[in-house]
């Protein structure tokens, strides 16, 4: 009825009062509204009448069934059955959220270690700050949109030592980002399973599991992705079909692309979750919008590649200048790594070793989605978000430790929609669908204490306090003219004047493996000899590179010709630092 | 020297980026039924009818149309309406003894008292001449026009009187299609043209209040028709003219382009007929630009609106020449930021996109009445994009030319009737 009343307001002659594929009940509201136009010609005979009456019914009766414009939204929300206020809702997501975000800022700046993903970030983001894209030469490999952000961050925040130190403002935005995602993906688990409930067990499973808590607290590419993703998904899933919705959930598509290229495998799911979520009316020119934003949004970054000269290597096309350092060159670089064997097996068994239940759950909600999803697109749409980034994994050349970021909203997402499917069928049956809700209640409240008393000690821990103490170490005790080398995550706070003592900045720092990339830096700046180099900062990464690699000859003479000035944290548990002055005779 | 050559750059980027958010815009509108999924009901029509009540005048003006008219003629006075309630008025000019001697003959075999042949002097002008005349023997509620190869839907009359009743409105613009898709290369951008303009863009105008109405299967209120004075002589355009000066009266225009009740139209025979059509149009865009009565609109928006439309053609030829200049100065010019050069590409994009939409505007086209989807004529339309943009172009440098030298004689576009049987 409502709905009836809802299309009286909008338009008053066209009310269906009931409609299917192939048959609908059409009626007009009887008021005359015609100006100046006779309400009635007046002159009608009772006869002619009764003949228009029969004409009309049997033009009816004769005519062909006319198809309406199919314009139903898909959502899932409409099955909400559970009446819940606005304001409640909103208060129970915002006091989860608050109990997620006290949890995620547990000693967030000490722990874990700064990594060189991280450090390679700030540092990028602060050299885009300082008018170049990299600190040494720009492979082109990535878009540099990813470190953009984080340069946006740091202007906004007031620079580098707003919070202590470079890594630490990254880390600051990658909480507001993980709490943004989130409620993201509340919002996306709301409108797919059409319950809040377990929308809410949803972002409490993302959030409070240990692999989040670690990795989402780390400044990577990976985080800033998954936001973009989950943003775009969310416009998919809550635009009511809208195209304007579509057009930005492609740009955020896109943003997520260039942030991260892996977010490319998630293209072709993402077109299947437009085709389900738009009218059949709108669906194909929601299709090609969302698919030719997404393509040109990649395509300006390859223009803007290659009218810089870096598109491809040298000798790849005949008659066209390469470049050492070239997007094509790069990718092939990426191609040629041979995959270390086991990178992948060693990663899973440290996952679950960490969230055994939680990676176990969600692939087997997965395979359940997958079975379900041949009656429920909705569970489909969940599994196949998964499964495509699981495939991802299982081909990548190179896994980290963080590689799973992207996967662990959608475990959570599947999780919800498995369990939800059929408990809704279940408290339907017996009438009593505030049961699952209730039982949802108690799953979260039994998960949040449960996640909290798991990750406490693990998220105790200092490991990134070494790093601290070498960097204030520098400042306190190198001169600030000397050549520095460092691991990547000390470069942005020794080349930016700052920290607690406002320490002037050491402008002749350099990352350790910009010193193999960058002839500049190798030829130019350290003119290939050992003797250039003041101060070297090593930490166990850096110190199996520089002695396995072979490509870090300078660096091996310089330790070699360095002696032992102070080290920080231990080699038992990987922390340890040491500081070697070089000395020149 | 340097510095000249960086602001010749900048100001480069600048028009580019300026086409290309006119086309952005343009995209916008060609979409616009498709952004939400309530806009669908716009374009539905009534699938119940109201009793007839609103009493119709159906001018039908024609010149040298005697292969198509007679047909016509038996269409329009076959429409599902009452006969007392409906007068069709032929409007012939008098040295087209052709087309008089069919319509007369026509006349003979219906002896309908409903069907009426008015034949006017050729002193007086042309089309708008003709209709001028025809509104002065109107009688009918509703004043309506169709054209000589018109093939309306048979129950459009009580799908409008529906409207009419049910809805307050003065003005009802159904829709025109031209239904000959693959017959000459050209036809499947020209039909998909009238498939975004009438299913789409009228609809955004609408909405904005400033409507260039379509010249025919356009239904007004007799009396608004008479108090506005009938339709502008002086222009060769007189039904867009008519739109504007409808929205300036502040009258409630509806769209209604139901895919099942448009009135099925072809497109022009050859290529010249194309460039004399389309010169016609623009050159009388130009005379509505220059006349400035749509200065008179109440909105700036509208008036910023009705500026776009009258000079869309022009700057539709700026768009199409700056898109190979684009991508050629994108390799060839030394810019001094490579994103200037990326700009250069964005015309290009939306070109592209352009394509895709047509593509999907044809998938959607053969679907609606029921043809065959074939790929063969999707590659057709594709190889067509480009060379169809340049034959627009001819028609508005054209008309632009043809406006500066004075010329201002109507050049008709000949009628086969390719349309009918389709």
């Amino acid at each position: 009825m409502s709905e009836i009343k809802n299309r009286k307001s909008e338009n008053l002659a066209n009310v269906t009062l009931f409609r299917t594929a192939n048959f609908f009940v059409h009626a007009f509201t009887p008021v005359v509204k015609t100006g100046t136009l006779p309400k009635a010609s007046g002159n009608e005979t009772i006869l002619e009448r009764i003949r228009w009456t029969s004409t009309e019914k049997e033009r009816l009766m004769a005519a062909q069934t006319r198809l309406l414009p199919q314009v139903d939204t898909v959502t899932a929300s409409q099955w909400h059955e559970i009446s819940i206020p606005l304001g409640l809702e909103i208060l129970a997501v915002a006091v989860v959220l608050g109990i997620i975000l006290v949890v995620q800022v547990m000693n967030l700046f000490n722990y874990p270690a700064y990594g060189a993903a991280e450090g390679t970030l700030m540092a990028n983001a602060w050299s885009l700050l300082h008018g170049q894209i990299t600190p040494g030469a720009y492979t082109f490999s990535q878009p540099p949109i990813g470190w953009g952000q984080i340069a946006g961050w740091l202007l906004l925040t007031g620079g580098t030592s707003s919070f202590g130190n470079a890594i630490n403002s990254g880390r600051v935005l990658m909480i507001v980002l993980a709490i943004a995602s989130s409620l993201l993906l509340y919002l996306i688990t709301s409108r797919m399973s059409g319950s809040r409930s377990a929308a809410l067990l949803a972002m409490v499973i993302y959030s409070l599991s240990i692999l989040s808590l670690v990795y989402r607290r780390e400044v990577l590419f990976e985080n800033i992705g998954v936001f973009w993703l989950l943003l775009s998904l969310c416009l998919i899933t809550t635009g009511k079909s809208s195209l304007r919705t579509f057009v930005f959930a492609a740009v955020a598509l896109g943003i997520a692309i260039l942030s991260d290229e892996v977010f490319l495998c998630f293209l072709p799911v993402m077109l299947y979750a437009v085709w389900l979520y738009a009218t059949p009316f709108q669906r194909q020119y929601s299709l090609l919008t969302f698919l030719y934003i997404v393509l040109v949004i990649v395509a300006i970054y390859v223009l803007y590649v290659w009218f810089s000269g870096q598109l491809f290597p040298p000798g790849l096309i005949p008659f066209v200048n390469g470049s050492q350092e070239s997007l094509i060159g790069g990718i092939l670089q990426i191609w040629q790594v041979p995959v270390v064997a086991g990178q992948f097996a060693e990663n899973w068994n440290a996952w679950l070793k960490d969230a055994w239940l939680f990676l176990a759950a969600g692939i087997v909600a997965m395979a359940l989605n997958i079975l379900g999803g041949v009656v429920n697109r909705f569970q489909l749409l969940a599994a196949l978000l998964a499964a495509t980034y699981c495939v991802v994994l299982l081909f990548s050349r190179t896994v980290y430790p963080f590689s799973i970021v992207p996967l662990l909203p959608f475990l959570a997402l599947n999780i919800a929609v498995a369990l939800n499917t059929p408990v809704r069928w279940v408290t339907k049956k017996i009438g009593f669908d505030l049961a699952r809700a209730l039982l949802w209640f108690l799953l979260i409240g039994a998960l949040i204490p449960a996640s909290i008393q798991l990750a406490q000690p693990v998220l105790a821990q200092n490991d990134a306090v070494p790093q601290q103490q070498s960097l204030l170490w520098i400042r306190n005790n190198a001169p600030h003219n000397a050549v520095i080398i460092t691991p990547s995550y000390l470069y942005s706070d020794l080349r930016d004047q700052g920290g607690a003592s406002n320490s002037a900045a050491f402008p002749n720092t350099y990352i350790y493996t910009d010193v193999v990339s960058d002839s500049l830096i190798t030829n130019v700046q350290l003119k290939q000899n050992w003797q250039n180099i003041n101060f070297l900062v090593v930490d166990a990464t850096m110190l199996n590179d520089i002695r396995d690699s072979g490509q870090y000859e300078l660096l091996d003479e310089a330790i070699h010709h360095g002696t032992l000035r102070t080290s920080f944290g231990n080699a038992q548990d990987g922390t340890l630092i040491q500081i070697y002055q070089v000395i020149t005779t | 020297m340097q510095n000249i050559k960086l602001i010749l750059e900048y100001i480069y980027v600048g028009v580019l980026l300026l086409v290309t958010l006119q086309a952005l815009f343009n995209i916008r509108i060609l979409l616009y039924i498709w952004e939400e999924p309530q806009k669908a009901w716009l374009n539905s029509a009534p699938t119940v009818y109201r009793e007839p009540r609103l009493s119709f005048t159906i001018l039908l003006p024609a010149y040298h149309e005697e292969d198509v008219f007679a047909y016509t003629l038996q269409k329009v006075y076959d429409l599902n309406y009452p006969k007392k309630l409906v007068q069709v008025i032929a409007l012939l000019r008098e040295h087209d003894t052709g087309t008089i001697k069919v319509a007369q003959e026509k006349l003979n075999q219906l002896r309908a008292p409903n069907v009426q042949l008015l034949v006017t002097s050729d002193k007086h002008g042309g089309k708008p001449h003709q209709l001028n005349l025809g509104l002065r023997m109107a009688k009918g509620d509703i004043v309506t026009i169709f054209d000589a190869e018109d093939e309306p839907h048979p129950d459009i009359l009580q799908v409008i009187n529906t409207t009419f009743l049910n809805e307050s409105v003065d003005v009802v613009q159904s829709g025109v299609q031209l239904m000959n898709h693959n017959t000459k290369w050209f036809c499947f951008l020209n039909v998909l043209e009238y498939f975004f303009w009438f299913k789409s863009a009228l609809h955004f105008f609408a909405r904005c209040g400033m409507t260039p109405l379509g010249g025919n299967t356009v239904f007004v209120k007799r009396e608004l028709m008479q108090q506005l004075g009938g339709w502008d002589h002086t222009t060769l355009t007189e039904d867009a003219d008519l739109g504007i000066r409808l929205c300036i009266a502040k009258s409630k225009v509806r769209i209604l382009y139901d895919d099942a009740f448009v009135t099925k139209e072809e497109t022009p025979n050859t290529i010249e007929q194309f460039i004399k059509q389309r010169t016609r149009w623009n050159q009388g865009f130009i005379q509505i630009l220059f006349a400035g009565r749509w200065m008179q609109l109440e909105k700036f928006s509208q008036k910023m609106l009705a500026l776009y439309v009258l000079i869309q053609p022009e700057l539709q030829a700026l768009f199409t020449i700056l898109l190979p200049i684009g991508i050629l100065a994108a390799f060839f010019l030394p810019f001094e930021q490579p994103w200037m050069a990326v700009v250069s590409w964005l015309p290009m994009f939306c070109f592209v996109f352009l394509m895709i939409i047509s593509l999907a505007g044809l998938h959607e086209f053969v679907k609606v009445h029921h043809r065959q989807w074939k790929w063969r004529e999707a590659f057709v339309l594709l190889l067509a994009f480009l060379p169809y943009q340049f034959l627009l172009d001819i028609g508005a440098v054209r008309a632009v030319w043809r406006q500066l030298r004075g010329s201002s004689n109507w050049e008709k576009t000949a009628h086969v009737g390719q349309h009918r049987g389709q």
